[in-house]
């Protein structure tokens, strides 16, 4: 891509119709994107056309996305999530933290978007939101927290109750 | 303005990127929460290594074995700890541990970092407290699994193999041979 082609902006449109206009620098973090602007061959055109439609997001979901965009547009580009990287879940800045300070059906729902735009960091981060919001509950805890069936038999219960009972305090 | 979501309303991709946030203990409360999620979170092949404990008693036997292994790998990336008790009952306890390109062991500080305590002392321990009884021989396949975190001065016998190095290798063949289950 370009400079000048950074400097541009693209409309997204939203599932409920609403159009964003969004610097092309910003939105380089969707792998979603990029990958349409330039398999249409509009990454390098003064004039992207028409809002692309990002079908699956809604509006207020899409302005979320696209503010996440804005505050790390200018990370440098996260290495490959290959086994040699150390993974944490207690290594969130504390601008996504607050960031993700959402209920837990919006939460979902940037993770549906993060995951649909292609955007790993923020998938990312979302989910170690998830992964944190089970840390420390109970498997009761988890399935009501989480609206999971538990469909163990008791027998079945308490024989991956005995497997797992190294983790118990 | 949000949907009631369910577990099962993310997709499978984004449910496997969440259990391999997962650390190891929350990961072991997850897989008690239904088949699914067992199925789940033994399965993802992320980073986590999925934590298998199948503990067999049988009229003649008592088997313990505890894996940590990453699915799809191949188990030469892997080397292992390898602790085995016998006696009257027979325990086998089973540790993998993963070394980086170099053969370092910064890996396995990150496969244990979650849990250091239950899996080097209160496991072990527990399990060696209750069979101590009856255990005969103890046989350690790796020096640097240092006997002082297993605390097991009252056995009879102990034995110390090296197997040919410090960080001794042994195929997933071989590993089946000692574990006949």
């Amino acid at each position: 891509m370009t400079d000048a082609a950074q400097e541009r902006s693209i409309k997204l449109l939203s599932s409920d119709n609403e159009t964003f206009q969004v610097p092309r620098n910003v939105i380089r973090l969707s792998n979603t994107i990029n990958t349409l602007l330039q398999d249409l061959g509009l990454d390098d055109e003064e004039d992207a056309g028409d809002a692309i439609p990002v079908q699956n997001v809604t509006s207020t979901i899409l302005k979320k996305v696209i503010a996440w965009c804005q505050h790390h547009h200018e990370d440098p580009v996260a290495a490959d999530d290959s086994d040699s990287r150390e993974k944490r879940t207690d290594d969130i800045s504390s601008w996504d933290v607050e960031f993700l300070k959402v209920d837990q059906g919006t939460l979902f729902e940037l993770i549906l978007a993060a995951n649909y735009l292609d955007i790993k960091g923020l998938l990312d981060v979302s989910c170690k939101t998830v992964a944190n919001m089970i840390k420390g509950k109970s498997p009761e805890e988890i399935r009501r927290t989480f609206n999971i069936k538990n469909d163990f038999t008791p027998e079945e219960e308490e024989q991956i109750r005995k497997e797992n009972a190294w983790c118990e305090d | 303005m949000s949907r009631n979501f369910k577990w099962n309303d993310l997709a499978l991709k984004i449910r496997e990127n969440v259990i391999d946030k997962m650390d190891a203990k929350t990961r072991c409360k997850f897989v008690q929460c239904s088949k699914e999620c067992e199925k789940q979170a033994k399965s993802s092949n992320n980073y986590l290594y999925a934590i298998k404990i199948l503990e067999k008693n049988e009229e003649k036997k008592k088997m313990l074995v505890i894996k940590f292994e990453k699915d799809g790998e191949d188990s030469q990336d892997y080397s292992l700890d390898f602790l085995k008790v016998r006696g009257e009952e027979k325990m086998t306890v089973l540790m993998y541990r993963k070394y980086n390109d170099q053969g370092g062991e910064k890996k396995w500080m990150k496969l244990v970092h979650e849990n250091p305590e239950v899996l080097r002392r209160k496991y072990f321990m527990e399990y060696l407290e209750t069979y101590k009884n009856s255990i005969k021989m103890l046989q350690i396949l790796d020096k640097d699994f240092a006997i002082n975190d297993l605390n097991i001065k009252d056995l009879k016998t102990l034995e110390i193999l090296d197997f040919g190095g410090p960080n001794p290798r042994i195929e997933m063949d071989q590993l089946n041979a000692f574990v006949d289950f």
